[in-house]
């Protein structure tokens, strides 16, 4: 028989249990690992790891924050509504550097590139911005005005090999379309079944996966010499809609949050379902995983939160010896 | 498990050495006055069955690791060596020194040998070993009659099945010399067929009888059996007793028994033989031999062989009766015609039959005018190769690799070296880009139990009956009410049986009026479905409720509403009652049982597991006769739904009559009605109170029956069938006989005008035509004499 479906390792309730509607993980020099978590309120919550309690609260607007990133020395929040905003750790917190409000209504998250220190911002009429984290605007990339694409759904930044940054980003229309940044021209597009919802891609695997309003996730790979995209596969899930698609970063498990309240872990080898977790009560709206090892679970875990104010954590399919 | 192996080890030393040799030396010494004998035998016995069963017993410690040397086939000639060696010896020593020796315990040494080591008949060391022996009996040795005896006085102490494989051996083995005076067949058995019951039982019986021979041309077994035989004690009686067995097996033939050609000709052989031998034994002797009773078995017998179809088996019995008939002639005085047969026309294989059948009938060896087969030679025993291979086959280590393996290397500059690992790579990456979706064998990844992966909607339903009815009631979720209304059947069927009648009675409202307030596929199915489902779980509750509906007052109900009532009840009815076949049930599929390897199980476990895996089971599953049988559910309930029904009809029955035209135009409820109560009334069928409800449906059929419309006089008609179906005859025919005699006046009534009706067609000749086969079956009911 089956093993029962796994618990989680720890589930935080969100303060005054809002949505929670984003999540990153923040490792600071001298071991500070926290968990941070954009709600509905418009607060990021930062959870310290050790103790699962919420250390600071961080006030960055009033609408929902739709996404999160935090990089070694910034961190950059999305707001329902459009605005960006670059705030930079100093000593005595996070200081508002720019803002960045492009009047955007969609769901679409951004994306960074760490190293340039680039943002990747999407607006509408099929538009995704480029920008520093001065805020000041380095560039677009403008797709073919024949192309009806709809506005930008999800967007993946990938780093090929020989020094050849990409963008993936996939539109309404359920275009998927692959920039090149060095160039901004579009090098190769797929069309998919529906507009979808969150994209994510495996570099060692050379697979990606997207999460639509579907029952289904489609694969696809970016071919290695002419980088050109092919559908590849189609797993079928019991519950249509997907907020959210993510690899781990070793390319073994990807796990997708669901409308349905369901987080699903998939193999990467044999992209069949590997476990199907039911804790949450409502929609998942964001499932990452951890860059570093937290000392706490000594393991790489993942988090997912969703509408229902919960924050799951769990430690699946780490070989521990 | 090296402490195992050390010991295996230590085991193949001692195989090896000379104890097995001594021990058997020192077991056929006669005792000494002290020793008690029996202590001495049991030890013995105890020590050989180690012996020759520690092949297994290390096998089964030592499993893939088991040592060459304990291999069936070496073990043996180990063993058997020994015993060459003790024979060789002891008839040297009693030779030389006329020491005495007790041949018993090497004789159950040996029996144990070949029941273990025989390999049904195929152990090419048995095979030597029966070799030497009989090359024993004939060397040009001064101690050979000494070995003689003792190799005789081996055989006598040999265990019954030691003796079976054994002489079948011999007597396939023994060389035959057509030339010569003494075959060496009787130097080795001796005279164990008098002196030994077992011997005798199995030469006389066994091998003639139950031996399979594969090839007919070979016959060497036969011959060898017959001239030892010839030379037993009471050879004549011995023989003739033999004669007639024979013959009567060789004349008993069925259909069955004619697929078995070969044994049949192995049979005839012997027969043919056996009569030739006795031929000539009374031709030496001058006895008389009565030979009346053999020839009418012969001849029944060759009656039934003409019989047969195969033309092969015909010609075996035409061919050994001729050739009998003719041996058979020598012993008559006065010359009779012979009789023959003609074997051109039929095939070759015939002809081979019939010549080897001849061919046998000469090869009598104490005949002085026998003939060997032309070009014969015997087959010649190499006594000293046969020691020889043996001995080789002892001293032979088994583990010694022989070391012929070629080991080449090519050497290879460093960039060619180069370039072939590239190679072999770009090729690994070229497949695993085009392979790796299609590999999934070896995922680490163990999944976890997906039954917690269910569907958004399914985690809606409602569990329990009153939530589903509240739902159902308030309406204010289309989602909801959907999935309540999906789920209802399921729920009814599962949580009914245990509400208050009150519920019930308000779920059937509920459901028989339910109104589509939002799209549902199927919808009318599905609320049908409910309802009879409500009506099957709790009959005695809602049945009533619903016939009370039913019979409501003009107006309350549309007339749809009450068809769909009435179509409930039917269908509940039938549902009840079993009126549908029984579904085959599938036999559910019994689960392997999984034999993981865990670790915590007793070796007893895992075999007794093992064993059930492997063990094939013939028989078939019958299931009993009653499990086709079902109680009757329905007698429980038949008056809840008899009783509203029907009774209601006569204080209410303005809700169908004619009061009700304006509504009611076609009479398509009464149609129903009535169907319905036909219907229950064949429901009703093996309750105990049926011929009280057909009383009260007689009684309908009777008021009803002038109606001037043709439709309702069917349907008046087709009541009146149901009752006849389910009244049994002899009720019918004694309690329903004045009813019955009017009714059948009445049938007779409508049938009259038939013919011209039948030239108006329409309901009215339909209706005629239905009376007439009413008819028929009333008579056939009434007047069928038990």
């Amino acid at each position: 028989m089956a093993l029962l479906p796994p618990d989680p390792v720890y589930t935080i309730r969100n303060v005054d249990n809002v949505p929670v509607y984003s999540l990153a993980f923040s490792f600071l020099p001298g071991g500070l690992e926290r968990l941070l978590a954009g709600s509905k309120n418009g607060y990021v919550y930062a959870y310290n790891l050790q103790t699962n309690r919420v250390q600071q609260k961080i006030q960055v607007g009033q609408a929902p924050i739709l996404h999160l990133i935090h990089t070694n020395n910034h961190l950059i929040t999305q707001e329902k509504g459009g605005k960006f905003k670059v705030f930079s750790l100093t000593n005595s917190g996070y200081e508002e550097d720019a803002l960045i409000d492009n009047d955007y209504p969609g769901f679409c998250r951004f994306d960074a590139n760490t190293k340039l220190e680039t943002l990747y911002v999407p607006d509408k009429d099929s538009k995704i911005h480029i920008y520093n984290f001065s805020g000041e605007k380095v560039g677009s990339l403008d797709p073919d005005a024949s192309l009806k694409l709809g506005d930008p759904m999800c967007l993946k930044y990938v780093e090929f090999p020989c020094d050849q940054p990409c963008l993936l980003a996939g539109y309404e229309a359920g275009w998927l379309l692959l920039w090149d940044l060095n160039t901004s021209q579009c090098i190769s597009k797929l069309k998919t079944a529906e507009c979808p919802m969150s994209v994510d891609f495996h570099l060692e695997q050379q697979r990606g996966m997207i999460g639509n309003a579907s029952n289904v996730i489609q694969i696809f790979s970016i071919g290695r010499k002419d980088l050109s995209l092919a559908h590849k596969m189609d797993i079928t899930i019991k519950n249509p809609g997907i907020n959210k698609v993510q690899s781990r970063s070793d390319g073994k498990v990807f796990a997708s949050g669901g409308w349905d309240s369901h987080i699903r872990i998939f193999s990467w080898f044999s992209l069949r379902p590997l476990v199907v977790l039911t804790e949450h009560k409502q929609a998942i709206q964001d499932v990452v995983y951890s860059t570093e090892k937290v000392s706490f679970w000594n393991a790489k875990i993942m988090a997912a939160g969703g509408l229902d104010g919960a924050i799951t954590l769990w430690d699946l399919y780490n070989n521990k010896q | 498990m090296t402490a195992v192996k050390a010991l295996s080890d230590i085991l193949v030393a001692y195989i090896k050495s000379d104890v097995i040799f001594t021990a058997i030396v020192d077991c056929c010494t006669p005792d000494a006055e002290d020793t008690d004998a029996s202590d001495r035998d049991d030890a013995w016995e105890h020590y050989v069955q180690l012996l020759v069963t520690l092949p297994q017993r290390v096998a089964n410690r030592l499993e893939i690791n088991t040592p060459k040397a304990f291999s069936h086939e070496n073990f043996a000639y180990y063993l058997i060596f020994h015993v060459i060696r003790a024979i060789d010896f002891m008839s040297q020593s009693s030779f030389q020194e006329s020491t005495q020796y007790k041949i018993k315990g090497l004789s159950h040494f040996v029996s144990k040998i070949i029941t273990n080591f025989y390999m049904g008949g195929d152990s090419p060391v048995i095979a030597s070993f029966v070799d030497i022996l009989s090359a024993w009996t004939e060397t040009s040795e001064q101690n050979r009659y000494v070995k003689r005896k003792l190799i005789q006085t081996l055989l006598k102490h040999l265990s019954r099945q030691a003796i079976e494989y054994l002489s079948i051996m011999l007597l396939k083995q023994c060389p035959i010399h057509y030339k010569a005076d003494q075959q060496i067949i009787y130097n080795v058995i001796g005279d164990n067929f008098d002196t030994n019951n077992d011997w005798k039982e199995i030469l006389s019986f066994k091998i003639p009888f139950y031996v399979k021979p594969k090839d007919y041309k070979d016959t060497t077994i036969q011959e060898n059996l017959l001239y030892y035989l010839s030379y037993t004690k009471n050879s004549e009686g011995n023989m003739n007793e033999l004669i007639l067995k024979l013959a009567t097996v060789w004349a008993d033939v069925r259909l069955i028994n004619t697929s078995n050609l070969m044994e049949h000709i192995y049979i005839s052989q012997l027969l043919i033989l056996a009569v030739r031998y006795r031929v000539t034994m009374s031709l030496w002797s001058k006895s008389v031999w009565k030979t009346s009773e053999l020839k009418n078995i012969l001849l029944r017998g060759m009656g039934k062989h003409l019989d047969v179809l195969s033309p092969e088996f015909r010609c075996v019995g035409t061919a050994t009766i001729e050739i009998i008939l003719k041996i058979m002639a020598e012993l008559e005085t006065d010359k009779k015609p012979e009789l023959k047969f003609q074997y051109d026309d039929m095939g070759d294989s015939c002809k081979q039959i019939y010549q080897n059948l001849k061919d046998l009938s000469h090869r009598c060896l104490i005949d002085h005018r026998r003939k060997g087969p032309d070009n014969y030679a015997p087959r010649q025993i190499n006594l000293k190769l046969s020691l020889d291979y043996i001995a080789s086959r002892f001293a032979k280590d088994e583990n010694c690799r022989a070391h012929n393996t070629i080991v080449s290397c090519a050497v290879k500059g460093p960039e060619q070296t180069k370039e072939i690992v590239k190679t072999i790579i770009s090729v690994k990456l070229d497949a695993l880009d085009g392979k790796q979706e299609n590999l999934d064998s070896d995922d680490d990844l163990v999944p976890y139990d997906m039954s917690n992966d269910i569907s958004v909607s399914v985690k809606k339903h409602p569990k329990y009956l009153r939530d589903v009815l509240e739902i159902i009631v308030e309406a204010s979720d289309a989602e909801l009410f959907e999935c309540s209304v999906e789920v209802a059947e399921e729920v009814v069927t599962k949580q009914l049986r245990d509400e208050d009648p009150k519920v019930v009675t308000e779920i059937l409202d509920v459901f028989v009026h339910l109104e589509p307030k939002y799209h549902i596929d199927d919808f009318d199915n599905v609320k049908f479905k409910t309802c009879v489902a409500i009506v099957c779980q709790r009959p005695e509750v809602a049945a009533p409720h619903l016939c009370r509906e039913i019979h409501t007052d003009i107006g309350r109900y549309s007339i749809a509403t009450k068809m769909l009532m009435l179509d409930v009840l039917c269908e509940a009815v039938n549902r009840i009652s079993g009126v549908y076949s029984h579904k085959k049930l599938i036999p559910l599929k019994t689960e392997d049982i999984i034999c993981e390897p865990q670790k915590d199980l007793s070796p007893e476990e895992i075999i007794r597991r093992r064993l059930i895996n492997k063990t094939r089971y013939f028989h078939t599953k019958k299931p009993h006769p009653f499990s086709k049988a079902k109680r009757n559910m329905f007698a429980a309930v038949a008056d809840n739904i008899f009783y509203p029904l029907v009774g209601g009809f006569g204080y209410n029955q303005l809700t169908l009559s004619q009061h009700n035209l304006k509504q009611d135009v076609d009479n398509i409820l009464l149609l129903k009605y009535l169907a319905v109560v036909g219907n229950v009334v064949l429901a009703t069928k093996n309750c105990p109170k049926v011929t009280t409800y057909c009383w009260e449906v007689v009684k309908i059929v009777l008021y009803m029956r002038y109606t001037p419309e043709p439709t309702i006089q069917t349907s008046v008609m087709s009541l009146l069938a149901s009752v006849i179906l389910v009244v049994p005859s002899s009720i019918l025919k004694v309690e329903f006989f004045d009813v019955m005699m009017e009714l059948r006046s009445w049938l007779i009534d409508c049938l009259k005008n038939v013919d011209l009706t039948m030239r108006l067609g329409g309901p009215k000749s339909e209706s005629a035509i239905f009376a007439g086969q009413v008819l028929a079956l009333l008579e056939k009911n009434l007047g069928d004499i038990e």
